[in-house]
C-alpha cells in the first residue's frame, strides 16, 4: 500500500529530475548525481535514495547517514544502472532532518538532507502530564496540563495540531482547544472557589487520553470564633474545660482541611501563659484543658499560626473551698490538714495540692508539698530537723491560705 | 597384604574427598548467602553518589530562558544543562563502543529504542562513531509548572564525527545541526523524551575584531609595518619546562627579557603545559603568572608566541571539549594583550601522527583553531610543526606557518624553498632551530662550542640574506632536563642540555655573537 503510493511519486521524481540531474552533473563534474527528488518523506515509509553514475562504477559508494538519534553507514545496491540506498527502518521511522553524505573511495562526493515528517494519518498516541497534583481553592492557583501528541512511531506531531482539553468540576464540564507548539499543547487549569476533585482529559485526532485528577484543597483559614464548655465553674484542678472553635472556613466558605492545627493560648491573672492545641475535623477544633486549682480568670485566644486568629474569651473560675481545719498532734510533729470540702461539701477529689510553709522567726525554713488523699493531707514535722524553738506555719491550698501563730516546739 | 593396603588407600581417599566436597559445598552455600545479604546501598536510589567529574564540557550558552511556563531557577537550569550534556556524552560513548551502557539514565523508555536499534545495526556491520559536540546554543521553549518537563531548542550545535567501518575511517565531518528536544525529570534525572533534528536557524556571528596584527601576503604586519620575527625560545635557566611552577620569579624573567632585547631580538616563544595549567579548570594563579610574564615582555617590547597544550597527547574525540575549555580560559583572559604575537596551538603535533592517527590530530587542531578564533579573534594562530615537511599540513587554517629545523644545515635553503612552494604565500616562521655545543661521550665528541657558533653564524647569514623570520633554541644551557621532554636515555638527554647561547654559569658562549643578525 505504502509502496503503491511511492512508486508513482518516484516516477514523477525521475521525470522531473532528468533535466536537472544533467545540469548538476555538468556543474559538479562529479561521477554521481542524485536521482531522488523527494525531500520529505512520511515516517515509517520505505525511503530510498538513488543516484546515477556517469562513469562505470568500479567500487560501489557508501552513504553515511546522520539523524536525530545517531549515525550509520549503509551499502549501495545496484539496480538498473542506478545506485540505490535503502534507509534502514530505524532511521526512517524517526522524524527530523536526515543528513546523508555519499562517500566514494573515501571522498565525500555529494551531501544533502531529506526530511522525515510525522506519519499523521496513523493513530495518534497521547501522552499527558498534569502537575502539580493538588492546588488551592480560589482563582489564583493552577495545575498545568501538558499533552504530547505523537504518531505511531513516537514522533511528535507537527506544530499547530489541535488538542481538545476537557475539564469537569461539580456540575460544569468545559472543553477548550489548544494547538501544539514546540511539540506540546498545554493549558493552565485554574482552581475553582469550591474544594473538590477536578477531572481533566484530553483528545487529539480521535484519540482520547485517560482521566487525570487534580485535587482542589480549601484555601487558607479565615478568622473564627471560639467558645467553651465546662462542667462547673469551680477551680478544682480536676475537671476539664473544652475549648471549641466555630467551623473554620476559607475565604470561599470551604471548611478548611482536616488536621489543621489550632493552638489555644491562655493567659491567667498572674500573666502566666498556658497552651493547648487540637487539629480540626470538619473545620472544628476541640481542645481540652484542666481547670486551675485556684480562682482566676483566663483569657483565651486561638490561632492558626500565621493565618488566622479567634476572638478573645474570658473564663472565670471560682474558689472551690472557703476554709479548712488544721490539727496538730503527736507533740506538734504531725500536722493534719482537712477535711478539705468542695463546693457541695463533698470531699475534694484526691490530688489537691497542699503547701506547708514553715517559718522560724519570720524566715522561711522549708516548704513541704503534698496532695490530698480522701480529703486529708498529713505533714510530718520531724523533731530531728526542727529543734526546740518557735515555728510559725502557713498552709496554702486551692487558692486560699491560713496562717498559724508561732508554736513552741520546746518539750 | 598389598590388596589390603590399597583398600586402605582407597578408603582414605574416599573419606578425604568426601570431606573436601562437603567443605566446598558449605563454602559455596555460605558465599551465596553472604552475597544475597549484601544489598545495594539505599542511598544509591537518590543518585547522590554520582561523581560530578568534568568529562564533557562543550561550550554551552543559553540564548533564551523566557518561556510561557514556569520561570527556571539557576539550580534547576544547572541540573537540566548537566543532564542534557551528559545525554550527549553517554550517547557518544555508546556509539564509539557500540555498548549502550548508561543510555538508560539519560533517555526515557521509548527514546532509548532508536539508539539501541542503531547500536545493534552498527555493531552488526562493525561501524563505530567517534563523535563530540563542540558548541551548544540552547534556548528554553517551555518549562512546565511542576518543573518536570522541559522543551529546548538546541540551535546550531557544532558536531564533529569520525565514522569508521571495520576500523577504517570512512568520513570525518563537522556539521551544524539544530535539535528540538523534550526532556522529562524522572527519578532525579533529566531524560530525553523526544529529540528531533530540525532546520538550522541562520545566525550571524558578531565577533568584534581588535586585531593587533594582520597578514598581508607573506608578511606579518604590526602597526602598519612588516614584522620579521627575530626571536628565541625561552625558559628560565633554573626552571626549564616548568616556567610557571613554584620557583617562578618574575625578576629573573624580566632580566632575561632585557638581555634578549639588548641582543637585538624582538620575540620570544614560551610554553604552557596543559596539565600544569590545570587542564579544563585553568588555575587562576597560573594565569596571573602568565599575565606577569606578558606584561614584562610588553615592557621590554618583546612579542610573545605562546605555545599551548605542551605535553598534551590524548586527542581522543570525546575529550576534545575539555581541551577547548582549557584554551578558552587562557585565550579569553589575554585576548586584549598586546605582547602576544600568536597562539601556537601545539608544539610538534606531527610527532603524534603515528600513535594518535593523523586524521584525529589534524581534526583536533582544525577544530581548536575555529574555537580559539571565536574566543580571541585578535591574535594570530600558528602550529609549531617539527619539520618543514610537516608544516604543509593545515596551511589554510593557520595565519602563519611555523616549522622547526634540526636537520643538516646545508639542506636548509632547499627545504625552505620546497616549503615556500607548498604554503601558498603564507608567512613562514622558523620557530625552532639550533645545535648542541655538547661534545662528550654521549654524542661521540661530535660537537663543540665553536661548532655551535659556526652553525648559528651560517644560519644568521641565510636569515639576513633572505630576511627570514626565526626563533632559535634556546637562551640557556640547562642543568637538568625533565624526563618528560626527551626521555631517560643519556645520549638524548645530555645534548639537549647544551643548546643555549649562555652556558650553565650564564657566560656567553661563542655562539652568542650570532644570536641575531
Amino acid at each position: 500500500m505504502k509502496k503503491g503510493i511511492y512508486i508513482p511519486l518516484l516516477l514523477i521524481g525521475i521525470i522531473l529530475i532528468s533535466a536537472f540531474s544533467l545540469e548538476v552533473f555538468q556543474k559538479e563534474k562529479s561521477e554521481f548525481s542524485l536521482i531522488t527528488t523527494t525531500r520529505a518523506f512520511s515516517a515509517g515509509s520505505a525511503i530510498e535514495i538513488s543516484f546515477s553514475s556517469s562513469n562505470k562504477i568500479k567500487e560501489l559508494p557508501v552513504l553515511v547517514l546522520n539523524h536525530s538519534y545517531g549515525s550509520t553507514i549503509i551499502d549501495a545496491e545496484l539496480k538498473e544502472n542506478k545506485i540505490l540506498f535503502k534507509i534502514p527502518i530505524v532511521f526512517s521511522k524517526k522524524t527530523g532532518i536526515l543528513n546523508w553524505n555519499l562517500i566514494s573511495n573515501g571522498i565525500s562526493i555529494l551531501k544533502s538532507s531529506i526530511e522525515i515528517i510525522p506519519f499523521i494519518s496513523s493513530k495518534t498516541v497521547l501522552e499527558s502530564y498534569l502537575g502539580p497534583p493538588s492546588i488551592q481553592a480560589g482563582n489564583r492557583d493552577y495545575s498545568m496540563l501538558v499533552v504530547i501528541p505523537t504518531d505511531m512511531f513516537d514522533n511528535p506531531l507537527p506544530e499547530n495540531t489541535l488538542v481538545n482539553i476537557n475539564e469537569q468540576f461539580l456540575e460544569s464540564i468545559s472543553t477548550s482547544e489548544e494547538k501544539t507548539k514546540d511539540f506540546v499543547a498545554w493549558k493552565n487549569i485554574y482552581s475553582k472557589e469550591k474544594s473538590g476533585d477536578l477531572l481533566i482529559s484530553s483528545s487529539c485526532n480521535s484519540t482520547n487520553s485517560k482521566e487525570l485528577t487534580t485535587i482542589i484543597y480549601p484555601s487558607n483559614a479565615t478568622n473564627f470564633n471560639i467558645s467553651f464548655n465546662r462542667n462547673h465553674s469551680f477551680a478544682d484542678g480536676n475537671q476539664l474545660t473544652q475549648l471549641i472553635t466555630s467551623p473554620i472556613k476559607d475565604e470561599f466558605e470551604n471548611l478548611i482541611s482536616d488536621g489543621t492545627m489550632v493552638e489555644f493560648t491562655i493567659t491567667n491573672e498572674k500573666n502566666q501563659l498556658l497552651k493547648t492545641s487540637a487539629s480540626t475535623i470538619n473545620g472544628i477544633a476541640n481542645a481540652k484543658i484542666l481547670h486551675p486549682d485556684y480562682p482566676t480568670i483566663w483569657k483565651v485566644k486561638a490561632f492558626i499560626r500565621g493565618l488566622a486568629e479567634s476572638n478573645t474569651l474570658n473564663i472565670p473560675f471560682k474558689a472551690v473551698i472557703s476554709d479548712f481545719d488544721v490539727k496538730f498532734s503527736k507533740n506538734n510533729s504531725e500536722i493534719t490538714v482537712g477535711p478539705l470540702l468542695s463546693f457541695m461539701n463533698q470531699l475534694i477529689p484526691d490530688g489537691a495540692l497542699v503547701k506547708l510553709h514553715i517559718y522560724e522567726a519570720e524566715t522561711l525554713v522549708e516548704t513541704k508539698t503534698a496532695t490530698s488523699f480522701k480529703g486529708y493531707v498529713i505533714f510530718n514535722v520531724s523533731p530531728a530537723f526542727y529543734k526546740e524553738n518557735y515555728y510559725s506555719f502557713m498552709i496554702e491550698t486551692l487558692g486560699i491560705s491560713k496562717k498559724i501563730e508561732p508554736i513552741n516546739y520546746a518539750k | 597384604m598389598q590388596n589390603k593396603f590399597n583398600k586402605h588407600i582407597y578408603r582414605g581417599i574416599l573419606i578425604l574427598s568426601f570431606i573436601v566436597i562437603n567443605v566446598l559445598i558449605l563454602y559455596g552455600i555460605t558465599s551465596v548467602l553472604a552475597y544475597l545479604k549484601t544489598g545495594a546501598d539505599r542511598s544509591t536510589m537518590l543518585h547522590t553518589e554520582l561523581k560530578s567529574e568534568n568529562v564533557y564540557l562543550p561550550k554551552i550558552t543559553w540564548t533564551n530562558l523566557e518561556n510561557p511556563g514556569r520561570t527556571i531557577s539557576k539550580q534547576e537550569l544547572k541540573s537540566l544543562q548537566d543532564n542534557y550534556l551528559k545525554s550527549w556524552y553517554i550517547k557518544n560513548i555508546a556509539y564509539a563502543t557500540n555498548n549502550p551502557y548508561g543510555i538508560d539514565d539519560f533517555y526515557t523508555d521509548s527514546s532509548r529504542v532508536p539508539i539501541f536499534e542503531t547500536i545493534k545495526l552498527n555493531k552488526k556491520q562493525h561501524i563505530t562513531v567517534d563523535a563530540t559536540t563542540i558548541r551548544h546554543q540552547p534556548k528554553l521553549d517551555f518549562y512546565s509548572e511542576d518543573g518536570k518537563l522541559a522543551v529546548i531548542t538546541d540551535e546550531n550545535v557544532i558536531e564533529f564525527q569520525h565514522i569508521y567501518k571495520d576500523h577504517k575511517l570512512v568520513l570525518t565531518s563537522t556539521d551544524t545541526n539544530s535539535y528540538k528536544i523534550i526532556l522529562l525529570l524522572e527519578d532525579g534525572f533529566w531524560r530525553i523524551r523526544h529529540k528531533v533534528k530540525i532546520k538550522n536557524e541562520i545566525t550571524t556571528d558578531s565577533i568584534t575584531k581588535n586585531a593587533f596584527s594582520e597578514i598581508i601576503n607573506d608578511k606579518i604586519i604590526i602597526d602598519g609595518k612588516p614584522f620579521i620575527t627575530k626571536g628565541i625560545n625561552y625558559y628560565p635557566q633554573e626552571t626549564p619546562w616548568d616556567m610557571f611552577g613554584d620557583l617562578f620569579d618574575i625578576k629573573i624573567i624580566e632580566n632575561d627579557f632585557q638581555l634578549i632585547k639588548n641582543t637585538g631580538l624582538n620575540s620570544i616563544r614560551i610554553f604552557i603545559q596543559y596539565e600544569d595549567f590545570g587542564k579544563e579548570q585553568v588555575l587562576p594563579e597560573k594565569l596571573q603568572k602568565l599575565q606577569q610574564v606578558l606584561d614584562a615582555a610588553e615592557r621590554q617590547q618583546l612579542k610573545v608566541i605562546v605555545t599551548l597544550f605542551d605535553f598534551y597527547g590524548d586527542y581522543s574525540v570525546l575529550n576534545w571539549t575539555l581541551t577547548h575549555r582549557h584554551a578558552e580560559q587562557i585565550v579569553t583572559a589575554f585576548k586584549n594583550h598586546k605582547a602576544i604575537l600568536a597562539w601556537d596551538l601545539k608544539n610538534e603535533p606531527d610527532l603524534d601522527f603515528d600513535s594518535r592517527h593523523k586524521e584525529t590530530v589534524t581534526a583536533w587542531l582544525t577544530t581548536l583553531i575555529q574555537e580559539i578564533k571565536k574566543f580571541d579573534p585578535n591574535h594570530l594562530i600558528t602550529i609549531g610543526w617539527s619539520s618543514p615537511e610537516a608544516a604543509s599540513n593545515l596551511v589554510n587554517e593557520v595565519d602563519f606557518v611555523s616549522y622547526h629545523y634540526y636537520k643538516n644545515i646545508d639542506n636548509f635553503e632547499s627545504d625552505f624553498q620546497l616549503l615556500k612552494n607548498t604554503t601558498h604565500n603564507k608567512p613562514l616562521v622558523l620557530q625552532e632551530f639550533g645545535v648542541t655545543s655538547y661534545g662528550g661521550f654521549w654524542n661521540l665528541f661530535q660537537s663543540s662550542k665553536t661548532n655551535q657558533a659556526n652553525y648559528h653564524k651560517k644560519m644568521q647569514a641565510i636569515f639576513k640574506k633572505d630576511s627570514l623570520a626565526f626563533l632559535s633554541w634556546g637562551l640557556y644551557d640547562f642543568k637538568s632536563i625533565p624526563t618528560s621532554v626527551v626521555g631517560r636515555l643519556p645520549w638524548r638527554k645530555k645534548p639537549q642540555q647544551f643548546y643555549g647561547f649562555l652556558d650553565l654559569d650564564k657566560n656567553k658562549k661563542p655562539s652568542f655573537l650570532y644570536i641575531s643578525n
